[in-house]
């Protein structure tokens, strides 16, 4: 706004200017005072608006002060797998490796993302070898919503455990249970072992064909009967379908605490069979092995896979070297998805990934893939009792309409105190 | 206001609550490592234990009194059974061969259980024999006790060991002493993480693995972990410490939701005491604030008016001082606006006025900027341009006529050069063509910090231009008008003298006095004394008249009864008027009682009038009204119905020399009488005026004042 200092025409208080505009000081100070209202007006007005705003501003900081105290849920609910094993006795090795197997397996698939975004858990279930629990176990596990079982570990639970899983209706899939029982069975229950009708007779023509093998003693577990006395049966009746009369000796023992190998060793080293076939744990294939071999016996040793752990190392010592386990996988494998498996067992869990975690890691992975399909309980065990082919960790399962499985057989042995494949 | 209220509380409080839950977590974890690390020192302590027995039985074995395979198994015996973790001491040779036992008596009661055994692949034994220091081995199912087990591999200078085996169950006393104590749960794990034992029932039984924790994995890796994970859909809090004699891991752990509960328990009750208070607050800022709010509220209203120009009418009244302080405040101001703003407007609209009411179109020109400031918006009436038109110098020289321009423009150059006021006149073109002479005057305005502007008004003399001829015409007529009164006052004397004589002669011979006369003597001497009557009355018309216009007449004023004066005017004008069919009569009732006036000049007046009245009226009536319209006037009207005058002729009336043509009447007037009856009329003071409508009669009436005022005349 121009201010004209006037010299001549100090008196005039006003002076148009034809265009409309005032130059003078009384106007300017009214537009001042004007401007001056309009904005003390101005402010007056956002401070009684903040009163709205204020309430507002109060309803959300309240709210995030709530909302901070409330934790956000989990999105996405986690597809339930059993396991039923024994993890805590004498036989809890088998369990606690089957388990092993199985936890790397659900570990890798959780970390590429799970099943259609879902996380795998598992519910572990102690099955020890008592059929009862185990069969509680297995409601117990129903109950919490396991669309699927990974177990039993040992033959003894297979029945009850199939029972009950029949009447629940959902699929148990074991990675170890051998007997026979379980052969050629419509039911809930499958498998990726062999039954040891099979695995014996398997043996026993390996066996045959060794060079100046005829004859054959026996030392079994009856502690474990299902297994070893199936086993030797049908060992029996095979090796003697070409060697009549070749099993020599069959001696019997009870796993327990107390056991006196040097006399079974020279019980079974009677005769001097050219071969000696031991169904035992590892602990006590290798006890006996060493008091076998301290009696100066030196033939073959063969044994079931059951034997085929690093304890019979421990226990065995150097007396087990060169001992024959038959093995469901191979120790040699380069499939570099065993490899990798195997390593990182070894880094976890300090020892290798003996067959109960390869079988473990296997049933996780045919899970996983009927999975795929369908995470519902009923639909898991339809498309389970369909025969189909699975990719596993050394190469493809098949498994038939009864879910047994045919699969190669392998041969382990102990080379410099480490279990080794034999070619 | 409720703003600063809430904020600053809801901020303290998230801080306080923040700080609250962070302590918590902390105490929380502090308790949880003192747990996991007592428990520790605890399990290690039990260790110890089997590891002095087997220094003390290395010893013992090398002591020659030792040699035997049986006094050595029968000392490993002893010391078996003395010790109760201790299950089973074997001695083995360099080899891992076992050469001497000794087991605690239990179930097993088979002696020579290991002797012989290949020892050498026992866990940690190959180990031991490398380093040379006593090793753990992992956990193992014992084939003595059937039992967790784990053994020492102690190696001795003489290259024997000396492994001992101890059960796992040994070490978890403290445990058992955990129990039942508080929210930590305690669980001993084996070096890859899987549960030997626990407080909770749960993870022993399923022996859990928890090795894919990643607490688990830091406290192998660095020996101990803090960290919040979760297990079996719960969330805990989890310290972890590494037995590194063998190891394991111990694990003390507490739900989380525990300790966030304690934490959400104090969150939710400062939340609500924020909340109640934040609440209140905001109560007592909405009391505080709507208590100051509506009166200021209508403080801002009122400001808003004024500043949209109303006025504040009524002060408002307020609780608080302050308030209606600024309420008298602002109608202090409001009033004073009101009345500068009403001083300006009326010397706005005063200057606006005179501006606008000048003849002449006042301008100003900014010289600097070339620029007309100001054109009065008379510039439109006189000259046709629109105010618009008015831009620059030049835009003022194109209105100038063409003739002139150039040297107007030089002109003006020299007056702004100057500096000084100057005046111009020149002629202007107007918008419709014609041309104005204008008188241009201009002052020059110099601003202390401005350019110099010129101030100027412009003058129509177009008028002044045209009449100044008229005006000299007119002048030298009344000078020529006056040459002659005097002229003719001066030859009165020579006119009356023979005039004086025909009259004179003419009656002496009429009479007789000289001789008789015959009849047409008589009568044509009798027509020559008229004749000269007639001529001597004219002239002394026109000598009276001159006189008056030289302003040479005497007045004499004396007192005298109007009404008198009526009556003897009637009877002098009576034998004039046709007596059958016009009647002549006064009116003298409201005439005033005495005059002091000229009564000669009055009576002159006066018959002049009924005498034309007279002469133009033929039938009807003639009256003579003296009355009083004031208190210090006299009115004689005449009043006739004769034939009237028309409205073209009454200006010509009292106009010298100017005869109303009616044809009928031959008047013996000269036509000065009336004339020089207004003139004796003004020198009376008074005037002549005439109503008349033609064909129906006329007035004529006389005021004056009763009295002549001093000045006038003479008064006798």
């Amino acid at each position: 706004m121009t201010r004209r200092r006037i010299t001549r025409t100090q008196d005039l208080g006003f002076i148009p200017d034809g265009h409309g505009n005032t130059h003078d000081e009384g106007v300017l100070a009214i537009r001042y005072c004007r401007m001056s209202a309009e904005k003390a007006g101005w402010v007056l007005a956002q401070s009684i608006r903040f009163r709205r705003e204020s309430l507002l501003c109060l309803v959300l900081c309240v709210a995030v002060v709530l909302g901070a105290s409330i934790s956000a849920c989990s999105n996405s609910k986690p597809i339930h797998i059993g396991y039923l094993g024994g993890l805590t006795g004498g036989a809890a090795s088998l369990g606690l490796e089957g388990r092993e197997g199985v936890t790397l397996a659900i570990d890798a698939i959780n970390e590429a993302g799970g099943i259609g975004g879902r996380q795998i858990e598992l519910i572990v279930r102690n099955g020890s070898q008592d059929a009862t629990t185990a069969k509680k176990a297995v409601r117990e596990l129903v109950e919490e919503g396991c669309v699927a079982i990974i177990g039993p570990m040992t033959s003894s639970l297979a029945e009850p455990v199939a029972a009950v899983a029949a009447e629940e209706g959902i699929a148990v899939i074991s990675p170890t249970v051998s007997t026979d029982e379980m052969t050629g069975r419509a039911d809930a229950f499958f498998r990726v072992y062999p039954d040891n009708s099979s695995a014996a007779r398997e043996l026993a023509s390996i066996v045959k064909k060794r060079p100046g093998v005829t004859t054959i003693s026996v030392l079994y577990d009856t502690s474990n009967s299902a297994h070893t006395v199936t086993w030797m049966d049908y060992f029996s009746t095979a090796f003697e379908a070409t060697f009549p009369g070749g099993v020599l000796a069959r001696v019997p023992f009870a796993s327990e605490n107390a056991i006196d190998f040097q006399q079974l060793a020279s019980q079974v080293a009677l005769g001097n069979p050219n071969a000696l076939l031991i169904l035992a744990n590892s602990r006590d294939t290798g006890l006996a092995c060493q008091r076998v071999r301290a009696t100066g016996y030196d033939g073959l040793i063969v044994t079931s896979e059951w034997s085929s752990t690093e304890d019979v190392i421990a226990h065995g010592g150097h007396s087990v070297e060169g001992v024959l386990f038959l093995s469901t996988f191979d120790r040699d494998s380069t499939y570099q998805a065993y490899l990798d498996v195997a390593a990182r067992c070894e880094s976890r869990y300090g020892h290798e990934l003996g067959f109960a975690g390869v079988h473990g890691y296997e049933c996780a992975q045919i899970l996983a893939t009927v999975f795929e399909t369908s995470t519902e309980r009923a639909a898991v065990l339809a498309q389970l009792s369909a025969p189909a082919t699975y990719d596993c960790i050394q190469g493809s399962l098949e498994l038939d309409a009864h879910g047994d499985v045919v699969r190669p057989y392998y041969l382990s042995t102990v080379s410099e105190g480490k279990l080794v494949g034999v070619r | 206001m409720v703003l600063g209220l809430v904020v600053p509380v809801v901020v303290l409080g998230g801080f306080a609550i923040a700080f609250l839950m962070r302590e918590q977590v902390v105490s929380a974890q502090h308790e949880n490592m003192l747990v996991a690390r007592t428990t520790r020192s605890k399990v290690q302590g039990k260790m110890a234990e089997p590891l002095q027995l087997a220094h003390a039985q290395a010893e013992i074995m090398q002591n020659p009194a030792f040699t035997t395979p049986d006094s050595r198994s029968a000392a490993l015996k002893r010391a078996a059974e003395g010790s109760f973790a201790v299950d089973a001491l074997m001695l083995t040779d360099s080899n891992g061969l076992v050469i001497a036992e000794g087991i605690d008596p239990g179930p097993s009661q088979y002696p020579g259980k290991f002797l012989g055994l290949d020892s050498s692949m026992r866990n940690g034994f190959a180990e031991a024999m490398r380093t040379h220091v006593a090793v753990w081995s992992d956990v193992f199912v014992s084939t003595i006790t059937g039992n967790r087990s784990v053994s020492l591999v102690d190696p001795m200078d003489s290259g024997e060991a000396l492994i001992v085996e101890v059960s796992a169950a040994s070490f978890t006393d403290p445990l058992y002493q955990l129990r039942n104590n508080g929210e930590s749960r305690v669980s001993i794990l084996s070096g890859a993480g899987v549960v030997l034992y626990s407080t909770d029932q749960d993870l022993a039984d399923t022996a859990a693995d928890l090795s894919g924790l990643t607490i688990i994995r830091d406290a192998r890796a660095e020996g101990e972990a803090t960290d919040i994970y979760r297990y079996s859909g719960q969330r805990r809090l989890g310290s972890a410490v590494r037995v590194d004699e063998t190891g394991w891991i111990i694990l003390a752990s507490r739900e989380w939701n525990g300790v966030q509960a304690t934490a959400q328990t104090l969150i939710a009750f400062l939340v609500l005491a924020v909340s109640v208070m934040v609440f209140g607050a905001a109560l007592l800022a909405r009391r505080l604030a709507r208590a100051f709010g509506a009166p200021v509220e209508e403080l801002t209203s009122d400001a808003r008016k004024l500043a949209a120009g109303e006025y504040l009418k009524s002060p408002r009244v307020s609780r608080y001082r302050e308030l209606a302080e600024l309420a008298d405040s602002m109608h202090t101001m409001s009033d004073a606006v009101l009345e500068r703003e009403s001083r300006l407007r009326a010397s706005e609209e005063r200057y606006r006025f005179l501006v606008e009411s000048l003849r002449g179109v006042l301008w100003e020109y900014d010289v600097e900027a070339d620029r007309f400031v100001f054109v009065a918006p008379q510039a439109g009436e006189m000259l046709g341009y629109p105010a618009s038109a008015w831009t620059d110098l030049a835009s003022w020289g194109e209105k100038v006529l063409d003739s002139e321009r150039a040297g107007v423009l030089a002109a003006r150059a020299d007056g702004i050069s100057e500096g000084y006021p100057h005046e111009m006149v020149y002629r202007m073109q107007a918008a419709d063509g014609d041309v104005l002479w204008v008188r241009d005057v201009v002052s020059v305005v110099q601003e202390e910090d401005g350019p110099p502007r010129l101030i100027g008004v412009i003058l129509d003399i177009t008028a002044e231009r045209q009449s100044e001829s008229n005006r000299v015409a007119a002048q030298v007529a009344e000078d020529a008008s006056r040459t002659k009164s005097v002229f003719l006052a001066s030859m009165s004397h020579e006119l009356r003298t023979p005039l004086n004589a025909i009259i004179g002669f003419s009656t002496v011979l009429a009479k007789g006095m000289v001789g008789p006369l015959s009849e047409e003597q008589e009568r044509q001497i009798q027509m020559i004394n008229d004749a000269g009557r007639h001529l001597l009355d004219l002239v002394n018309e026109i000598l009276d008249l001159s006189r008056i216009e030289a302003g040479r007449v005497d007045i004499v004023a004396a007192p005298f009864e109007p009404s008198q004066l009526a009556a003897e005017v009637a009877e002098l004008v009576q034998p004039l008027v046709r007596g059958d069919s016009v009647s002549l009569s006064i009116e003298t009732t409201g005439a005033p009682e005495s005059l002091l006036t000229d009564r000669e000049r009055l009576r002159q007046i006066l018959i002049n009038l009924v005498n034309n009245a007279a002469k133009f009226t033929e039938q009807g009536s003639i009256t003579l009204a003296v009355t009083s319209p004031d208190e210090l006037s006299v009115a004689f009207a005449v009043k006739d119905t004769g034939c009237g005058i028309s409205k073209e002729n009454l200006p010509l009336l009292f106009r010298e020399f100017g005869r109303l043509g009616v044809p009928a009447v031959e008047a013996n007037g000269t036509g000065l009488g009336l004339v020089i009856s207004q003139g004796y009329a003004k020198l009376l003071g008074g005037l002549i005026t005439v109503e008349s409508t033609l064909g129906q009669g006329s007035v004529f009436t006389l005021t004056l004042p009763r009295a002549l005022p001093p000045e006038s005349g003479t008064v006798s």
